[in-house]
């Protein structure tokens, strides 16, 4: 963290490669659009290195960056450009041309395109907050600092995405 | 508990997120309620299920597209990018970008030396015009008090031509006010007449172009005029043998705790000048008298602590 906030390159190529993944899987969970995905992970790391010397330092690594990376996504989901145009792009593209990408992969089984479904048709409030605690695996008070959310908030909206999800999948559960 | 409040507590549960005075009651009300105890049942499976999602993966490139981006991009990819961008940014780059070439070029003329002479000779300079002012001639016939006033005016004017045009204004300053301070420039000019003519003789003709009868005594004159007017006492020292004299004068210089500032000899006379401290001032004019005989032109009644003297020596 020192280092990066010495402005090592290092550092930040460090912290690039360590969280890319994790990243651009959040965006792409929120977003459902490779390419909004990859401009929003990007915009994540690039806010990082910019404001890094300004970062509290009692505060964890990856909750700041899981938090930019939130807010940036619901920013665009809520802007009204995205709605029009972008709503349900990649599913269409992805029908039309049958290309092999880790989208596909995901769904590549009936119960993956389920869970995949399933999660995208979640509210964005609710579904941020599935994506944060079961997908990437951040603690309720981590969801909290991320989110700027009370912690009764997160679990209330943790349990009614599940129980969302919980209905659509019920065919699956045994 | 009820079974509404209960279901609503199952997701914390799960995650081990209770405290232990809400896991209690919870724990005891799903052990008894068959109906709570399936829901739960659903729900960690609804949780397993979501975490067994297969990871995403950044796509290949992606670190290096980030790194790529963070770091400064090179000269012409800013300016590339800065065609793009718009004019309310543009106007006080274009405006700076004026300003900082208009300081260039005013930067370059000021240091190109022919460029700053031609703008200058063209006008005269109003500083020499100045001190073309004639001085005070008490003294003198009426052919040389004409031919003194007009004398300093032109030695003005070309020792301003031939100095450098850039201290021009400054120079011609302290010029001015030399020759406010100098009581009377003409006594001295006087009788200085001789020992040009002869001077000049041995001095070499720097400017042959110059209108009127002698113009290879300039040099001497302008030095002899200089001497006189920046010496509290100037004299003649009419002695037998003029080496002998300066060699006595030396000496002289020496025992008094003086010191000699400059030397000129022609055919016939000798200048020199030379500054004797006030306190042996008496010793110095009473050993003078002894080297020749000494007249004063010019002796203030008041003498500055180092005196300087201009000695004319001649045969």
């Amino acid at each position: 963290m020192d280092r990066l906030r010495r402005g090592d390159a290092r550092a930040f190529d460090e912290l690039v490669t360590a969280y890319q993944h994790r990243v651009f899987s959040v965006a792409l969970r929120m977003l459902r659009n490779r390419t909004e995905a990859e401009e929003v992970a990007q915009e994540v790391f690039l806010r990082v290195y910019r404001t890094v010397a300004a970062f509290r330092g009692d505060a964890k690594l990856s909750t700041w960056l899981y938090a930019i990376a939130s807010r940036l996504c619901l920013n665009r989901l809520a802007s009204s450009d995205r709605r029009v145009t972008r709503e349900g792009d990649e599913t269409l593209t992805r029908l039309a041309s049958g290309d092999a990408t880790p989208v596909d992969e995901l769904e590549r089984s009936e119960l993956e395109a389920t869970l995949h479904r399933a999660i995208a048709e979640l509210p964005e409030e609710r579904r941020i907050v599935v994506v944060l605690r079961d997908l990437e695996g951040l603690s309720y008070e981590e969801i909290a600092a991320a989110l700027d959310l009370e912690l009764g908030t997160v679990r209330s909206r943790l349990h009614r995405a599940r129980m969302d999800l919980k209905e659509k999948l019920e065919r699956f559960l045994p | 508990m009820t079974c509404d409040e209960a279901r609503a507590r199952l997701s914390a549960l799960l995650d081990e997120a209770l405290g232990p005075d809400e896991r209690g009651p919870l724990e005891a009300h799903v052990a008894t309620c068959v109906d709570c105890r399936r829901e739960l049942g659903l729900l960690r499976n609804t949780v397993a299920l979501l975490q067994s999602v297969n990871p995403v993966r950044a796509p290949a490139g992606f670190a290096d597209r980030v790194l790529a981006a963070a770091r400064p991009a090179p000269w012409y990819r800013r300016l590339q990018r800065a065609r793009s961008l718009p004019w309310s940014a543009k106007l006080p780059l274009a405006a700076a970008a004026a300003l900082l070439v208009g300081v260039a070029v005013a930067h370059l003329l000021e240091m190109a030396p022919e460029l700053q002479r031609a703008a200058r000779v063209e006008s005269p300079s109003p500083a020499v015009t100045e001190s073309q002012e004639p001085p005070a001639t008490p003294t003198g016939a009426p052919g040389q008090k004409a031919k003194a006033e007009s004398e300093p005016a032109t030695r003005e004017r070309r020792e301003g031509r031939a100095r450098d045009l850039a201290d021009e204004a400054t120079d011609a300053t302290r010029r001015r006010d030399l020759a406010k301070a100098a009581p009377a420039p003409a006594p001295a000019t006087a009788p200085e007449r001789k020992a040009e003519s002869a001077v000049g003789a041995a001095a070499p003709a720097r400017e042959p172009a110059r209108e009127g009868a002698r113009p290879d005594a300039a040099t001497s004159r302008r030095s002899a005029l200089r001497t006189a007017a920046a010496a509290d006492v100037s004299g003649r020292l009419v002695v037998t043998d003029r080496e002998a004299a300066a060699r006595g004068l030396t000496e002289l210089v020496a025992r008094t705790g003086g010191a000699e500032v400059a030397k000129s000899a022609g055919a016939d006379a000798m200048v020199i000048e030379l500054t004797i401290p006030r306190a042996a001032w008496s010793e110095f004019t009473r050993e003078l008298a002894a080297l020749g005989a000494w007249t004063p032109d010019r002796e203030p009644a008041e003498l500055p602590a180092q005196v300087r003297v201009a000695l004319r020596i001649t045969e």
